[in-house]
Order: structure tokens, then C-alpha cells, then sequence
């Protein structure tokens, strides 16, 4: 099966507007060729077809990572200033 | 006396010459040139002086040579530059190029040395480019003084130098690989300082406290960036820290990197690396991690088989599960469209994983095992999600029997299946129950065409879990009936003896669900080799006195007039075969088989009988064979014989021929008096009565 998520690079959840768009910068583009391009957008103006592909080509791995809601909320934040690092050369890998 | 000595010195002179002593030869020319001076002996001279050169020449280059054998480079330059001064030659000119760089490195390597013991790292950074600059030509460790020069640069502080040469010379020592990691951590790669420092071999102990330091640095780095890829290395090391330090923190930090590096694999089309992490499968399992599993072994499986059966487990159950489903984009479908939507989308991914399989099966791919696996989880899944079950507080249901086997689920899903509903009566209901019962195994194995193996689980299981509850001892009959009755056939087509008792155990399973009754049926009506049709018959002579279904009767008689023939070919006698047509004819008495069978060998018999009285021509024997048989063709035997005889007696005398034609007609006459022969044979009478 053809990733037509892929094809356009687009997201999941992207709106007809965005495929749209998408679709005409794969045409300037010329990664994939009309054909592709052009069964990329059917199969998502079809919400069926969509559905199935989305199956398909997107994981959601988030069940995995049991406990890290909070760790993902730190990245969230903005990052702390770079002299925040603080950091010792260790001695024993001077030769 | 002059002329004497002239004479004595050209000829010493001369000698010397031609044995290539030009030393001696010179002196002798000398000597003789003072006493008769001449351009002829001046010319020899010359020769002589300009050989000694030569040979002098070489000596220098020798002693060179030797000098620099000795490691004595400055020593040796000096010979060679004095020999280049007599002739420029090219070699000798790169000779000295090298010995001279060579000489200046010494020196600068003894500079180095004093600037490394200085302990000035602005003094050794110099050192080190005065090298570098000096060693173009490749006679030194390039790398080894880069990687001293990014040392001393980090430890100045200047990170953004020693990248730029750590970018140009990958580190490959360990102690490099530390501090290339630690000038990137300092300019903000955390990621990629993780990179380095887990190719680390020697002291891992040691960098485990930065490892930890970085980490959410190196996360914040990775959620920021575009391109969602680095995450392999951050996961590696959250790896290395939880295994030593189970906090809870540190196990996020190696789930969030785990997560997160799945998906950069997954994006890149790395399914069975995914895979590798996936592994070991949990416990327990959840609807998230079914949506994961099944569409990682779905992929990994398209291009290689030895991943089907997990996808078949896994992507049937994540195909039937609604929740699944309706949680991809098509929320946006009204309400009553979106039931009908989910089964639009459930088809055509089901049709997708069986194209699949189907793929695997035509390019020969299949074991027979995996094709048995597929066909098994496929029909029960399926079964389950039709039967009306109270699934509330399932979170996976349905799913196949060995997705429940697998999690820990079969248990709960008997229950569900216990409390069930309206179908209590159907065998659906019952066999997708026994798959999900204790002896349900015993199933799957004998599915896969390991029926002995099932056997033998059915035995383990009678033994260590008696039941006397009433659905759970139901289904381990169901179960033991359905292993025997395969088990049964199976042996039945191999034409082993003695396997009575598989079928008479299964009884209650024949008489309660007639479509394996209709299986028999069918088998013994198929095209099966002897062996086969011994084995299969033995079995419905059997099952025939217990079974009424007349097509049954008739496949049972059908197979038992098979087999007598088979064995009357094999040499069994005539009375042994009939006696085994009876039999079958007893079992269903219009089977056309068995009654034709047994004609035939009457008749044949008849024939042998009539042949006897013929030959003793004994024409009255014959005529009571017919009157006991009437079959056709021997009445046409008969009329045949007698004809032959009737034809012979035109050569006998008159007297004896009467009485011969009037014995045949006799006999003739109480076989069929208007046969043509019997009215030509009272002609014949007639005419020789009338003669």
C-alpha cells in the first residue's frame, strides 16, 4: 500500500485545505509522479480510504512510554539556558 | 734510463688502468706525463680523476646509506647532500627532501614533547599545528595529533574548535570519543554527545552520572528539532542507566526514548528493528500496545514470513476491535455511518492481510503450519464477534485464541463466553468456547496438523485438572471428541488397524452435529488410495451400527465394497468376498456398489460351474446353473456351447447324431424353447427322422 501521507507529507490530521496545498507543492516539486499524486489525494479525500490508511502507515507508540507524560511536559517547556549544563570533565579519560 | 723509467710507469700505469684502479693508474700517468708531458696521457689522466670521482661519489652515498640504517639521519644527510653537490640526481634530491623533514619533525616532536610536559594548552595546541603543518607530508599521526589538539581545545573551553575538528576527524579512541562528546554537549548536540560517549567501551560506570545529566537536555534538543531522528543513542543510554537505577524517572526517560525511537524506525522503514524493541512481549497488554503490535508484525510481515503468525494474531484481534478502528480519522462520519464505516474499513484491512497470506501461499512461502494458523484464527474471530456476548469492561474482545492464550486472557474470555447469551446451542458457540477453554490448546494443535501432540495435551489435561463443572466438562469432550475424531481419520487414511475406539468415543459428537457424519459420508464416496479405503472402511463398518442417516449407511457400504474388491484382487476368495459384500449390502441393501460386486462374482462363479458341466458334458448340470441364476449372459454361453456341439455332430453317424440333437433340444428346450437354436435343432431332428 502506497503511503499517501507520505506522498504529500502531511500529518494525520491534516485538513482538505492543507492536502490541497500539499498537493500542489508535490506537483513542483516532482518527488512522486502525477499518478501517485494523484491517488495520494483521492485516497485522502475519502475518509474510508483515508481511514485505512492511516491504519496502515501511522504507529502510536505513546502506550509504551508508561510514565514519561510528565518527562514530555518538561520537553514542553522552554529549554533551560545553555550554562545551566553543568558538567566535570572526567579525569579518568585523561591520558 | 729515462726512457726506462717512462716506459716502466705507462706499463704500471696502463695495467692499473685496465683493472679499473684508476687511483694508482693516475699516479703512474703522472709520473709519466713529467717525463714526457703529452696530450694523450693527459687525456688518461683526466679519465682517472674523473673515475675517482665517481668512485668517491659512491662511497659517500654507501656511507649514507649505511648511517641511516644506523638511525644517524643528520649524519647521513650530510653524505648524500655531499654527493648531490657532484651530480643531481632525482632520487638522491627527495632522499635529502625527507631526511630533512624528517629531521625538522624530530625537532619539532622534541618541541612537542617539551610543550605536552609544560603543561601549557595554548603552548601544546601550537606545538601540535606547528606538526600538523610540517607533517603534510603524511609522515606523521595525523589523527592522533588532531585528537590531542581537540583535547587540549576542550579543555580551553573552545567546544566550537574542537567540533569543527572532531567533524573532520571522527574520534577513535575512547578517551577521544569522551571528550568529542563532551565539546558537543557543550555546544547544545546532547543527542549527538550521547552518540559518542555510548560507543564508549572502557569505564561505562564512570559516564553513567553525565549520561543521566544530559538526558533531558537531550530530550528538550530532539522535541525541538525538525527531523525526528538522533533518538537511537538517548535510548541506549536511559537503557544503561535503568539498568542500574530502577527509578521511576529513569524508566520514563527509557520508555519516552523507546517511544520515540520506534517511530524514527518506523519512518524509516526499519519494521524489524521495531520489532527487536518490541520484544519481550508484556504480560499484559492494552489497547495501545495492540494497535502498535499489529501494525509493526502487519509491516514486518510484507516482507518477511517468519513474521505472519504474529501478524495474523495480532492483526485479526486489532482488526475486530472497534475501538481500534473508530479511533482512526473518521470521527468526522455521522453517527449511523460510523458503525458501517468501522466494518468498510475492518473488510478492507482483513482483505489486505488475506491478500497477504494469499501472496505468501501462491510464491510457496507458507508452511502448512502458518496456512493452518491463519485459516484457524480467521474463523474464530470471526465466530466470536458474532456470538452476543456481554463485553462490557472487555477491553479485547474479540480476539483469537492464541492472542488470549498469549496475554493471559482465555480465562476471561470462557467467562464472557460462559454467561453468554442466546447461543448456547450452537457448535459455534461451543467451539469457539473450547478454544478459549483449558483444553483448548488440544484444538490448535490438532488444527495445525499435530494431532499426537493433542492427544497427548488431552491426556496432561484430564489428568491434572479433572472438571465436573458443567460447561468446562462439556468442552473438554467437545474437545477430546473433536482431537479423536481428526486423530481417527487421520489414522483411518493411513489404513492403520485398531482405531475403533476413536470413532466410538466421538459418537456423541457424530450424532450431535451431523456435518461430521456428512464428512465421513464424503470421504468414503472421494478417490482414495487402497490403503485409505482399508482404513477408512474397517472404520464405518463400525460406525454404521451406531448411525442411521441412510446417506451414511450407503457411504459405509459403498466403502466396504471397495475394500472386498481390493482385498479379492489381492488373491481373497470368492466365498471370503461375497461373504464382505453382504455384509456391506446388510448396511444400506440398495447400495449399487456392493450388489453389483456381488453379481458379478455370482455370475463369474456361475460361469466356473457351467465350464465344469460342459466339460463332462453334463448338459443337464449346466441347465440347472441357469435355471438357478438366469442371467443373460450365461443363457447366451449356453446356446453358444451348444451350437459349437451341434455344428461338431454333422460329422457323426445318423444314429448317434439323433440322439445327440434330441439330448440338446431336451436341454435347450428347458432353457428357451423359441431360442433360434432350439428351433433349429428340432428342424434338423425332423429332417434326419424324415431321411
Amino acid at each position: 500500500m502506497i503511503d499517501p501521507f507520505a506522498i504529500l507529507a502531511v500529518d494525520r490530521a491534516a485538513s482538505k485545505l492543507e492536502i490541497m496545498k500539499q498537493v500542489t507543492m508535490a506537483m513542483r516539486e516532482g518527488k512522486h509522479n502525477a499518478k501517485q499524486i494523484a491517488e495520494a489525494q483521492k485516497t485522502l479525500f475519502d475518509p474510508l480510504a483515508r481511514a485505512v490508511a492511516e491504519f496502515a502507515c501511522f504507529i502510536d507508540p505513546r502506550a509504551l512510554s508508561e510514565g514519561s507524560e510528565n518527562i514530555q511536559n518538561e520537553a514542553a517547556e522552554p529549554a533551560e539556558p545553555q550554562k545551566s549544563l553543568e558538567l566535570e570533565i572526567l579525569t579518568c579519560f585523561d591520558e | 734510463m729515462t726512457n726506462d723509467k717512462l716506459e716502466q710507469a705507462l706499463k704500471k700505469g696502463n695495467r692499473f688502468f685496465a683493472r679499473k684502479n684508476f687511483l694508482l693508474a693516475k699516479k703512474e700517468f703522472e709520473i709519466a706525463l713529467q717525463l714526457r708531458p703529452g696530450e694523450e696521457l693527459r687525456k688518461k689522466i683526466k679519465v682517472c680523476a674523473a673515475e675517482n670521482a665517481r668512485n668517491a661519489r659512491q662511497e659517500t652515498i654507501k656511507r649514507g646509506r649505511k648511517l641511516e640504517k644506523k638511525g644517524k639521519d643528520k649524519e647521513a644527510l650530510h653524505c648524500f647532500e655531499q654527493a648531490f653537490k657532484t651530480e643531481k640526481e632525482e632520487w638522491l634530491e627527495k632522499k635529502i627532501s625527507v631526511l630533512r623533514e624528517k629531521l625538522s619533525l624530530s625537532k619539532l616532536s622534541s618541541s612537542m614533547n617539551d610543550a605536552e610536559n609544560s603543561g601549557d594548552l595554548e603552548v601544546r595546541i601550537a606545538a601540535y599545528d606547528k606538526l600538523l603543518e610540517a607533517g603534510q607530508g603524511g609522515s606523521v599521526d595525523k589523527n592522533e595529533l588532531q585528537e590531542k589538539k581537540a583535547v587540549c581545545l576542550v579543555k580551553l573551553g573552545r567546544y566550537a574548535e574542537a567540533t569543527a575538528l572532531y567533524e573532520t576527524c571522527p574520534p577513535g579512541k575512547d578517551a577521544a570519543r569522551y571528550f568529542c562528546g563532551y565539546a558537543y554537549a557543550k555546544t547544545g548536540r546532547f543527542a549527538r554527545a550521547l552518540a559518542h560517549w555510548e560507543e564508549i567501551k572502557t569505564r561505562p560506570a564512570d559516564l553513567l552520572p553525565q549520561y543521566e545529566r544530559l538526558l533531558p537536555f537531550a530530550q528538550r534538543e530532539l522535541a525541538a528539532s525538525r527531523v525526528q531522528t538522533g533518538y537511537a543513542a538517548p535510548y541506549r543510554c536511559a537503557c544503561r542507566l535503568a539498568a542500574v537505577d530502577s527509578s521511576a524517572r529513569l524508566k520514563a526517560y527509557q520508555n519516552h526514548f523507546k517511544g520515540k525511537y520506534i517511530e524514527e524506525l518506523w519512518a524509516n522503514g526499519q519494521y524489524t528493528e521495531v520489532l527487536e524493541l518490541l520484544r519481550p512481549h508484556p504480560d499484559k497488554i492494552n489497547l495501545g500496545m495492540l494497535g502498535l503490535f499489529a501494525r509493526v508484525y502487519l509491516k514486518a510481515a510484507e516482507n518477511d514470513s517468519r513474521h505472519l503468525e504474529q501478524a495474523i494474531t495480532f492483526g485479526l484481534t486489532a482488526l475486530y476491535n472497534d475501538a481500534i478502528l473508530s479511533s482512526l480519522s473518521i470521527h468526522k462520519l455521522s453517527e449511523k455511518n460510523l458503525s458501517a464505516g468501522i466494518e468498510t474499513i475492518r473488510k478492507a484491512l482483513l482483505d489486505s492481510l488475506e491478500a497477504m497470506v494469499n501472496r505468501y501461499e501462491r510464491a510457496g512461502g507458507l508452511s502448512k503450519r502458518q496456512l493452518a494458523y491463519w485459516r484457524l484464527e480467521k474463523r474464530l474471530i470471526h465466530t466470536l464477534s458474532t456470538l452476543e456476548n456481554n463485553t462490557e469492561g472487555q477491553a479485547i474482545f474479540p480476539c483469537t485464541p492464541l492472542f488470549a492464550s498469549k496475554f493471559g486472557l482465555s480465562e476471561q474470555i470462557f467467562s464472557l463466553l460462559s454467561e453468554g447469551g442466546d447461543d448456547k446451542d450452537k457448535e459455534d458457540f461451543l467451539e469457539v468456547s473450547a478454544y478459549f477453554s483449558s483444553a483448548g490448546e488440544s484444538l490448535v494443535l490438532m488444527e495445525v496438523g499435530e494431532e499426537e501432540k493433542a492427544l497427548r495435551m488431552l491426556s496432561d489435561n484430564v489428568q491434572k485438572s479433572p472438571s465436573d463443572n458443567g460447561l468446562e466438562s462439556e468442552l473438554s469432550a467437545y474437545c477430546r471428541q473433536r482431537v479423536y475424531l481428526r486423530y481417527g481419520i487421520k489414522k483411518a487414511l493411513q489404513g492403520e488397524p485398531g482405531i475403533k475406539k476413536y470413532f466410538l468415543d466421538t459418537l456423541p459428537l457424530l450424532k450431535r452435529y451431523p456435518h461430521y457424519v456428512d464428512e465421513l459420508t464424503e470421504l468414503s464416496f472421494s478417490d482414495l488410495e487402497d490403503e485409505a479405503c482399508m482404513g477408512l472402511a474397517e472404520v464405518m463398518d463400525t460406525l454404521s451400527g451406531h448411525i442411521e442417516d441412510p446417506k451414511f449407511r450407503e457411504a459405509a457400504a459403498h466403502i466396504l465394497g471397495i475394500k472386498a474388491v481390493i482385498l479379492r484382487n489381492q488373491g481373497l476368495n470368492r466365498a471370503a468376498f461375497e461373504k464382505q459384500l453382504q455384509r456391506a449390502l446388510s448396511i444400506y441393501p440398495d447400495s449399487e456398489m456392493a450388489r453389483t460386486a456381488l453379481e458379478r462374482s455370482q455370475t463369474a462363479r456361475s460361469f466356473d460351474e457351467i465350464n465344469k458341466a460342459f466339460k463332462q458334458q453334463n448338459l443337464g448340470k449346466a441347465v440347472d446353473i441357469i435355471a438357478r441364476n438366469r442371467d443373460p449372459e450365461l443363457i447366451d454361453y449356453f446356446f453358444e456351447t451348444v451350437e459349437r456341439w451341434f455344428d461338431q455332430s454333422e460329422t457323426w453317424d445318423k444314429k448317434d447324431r439323433l440322439a445327440a440333437l434330441h439330448d440338446f433340444h431336451r436341454h435347450c428346450c428347458y432353457v428357451n424353447k423359441k431360442h433360434p437354436l432350439t428351433e433349429e435343432i428340432a428342424d434338423e431332428i425332423k429332417l434326419l427322422e424324415d431321411k
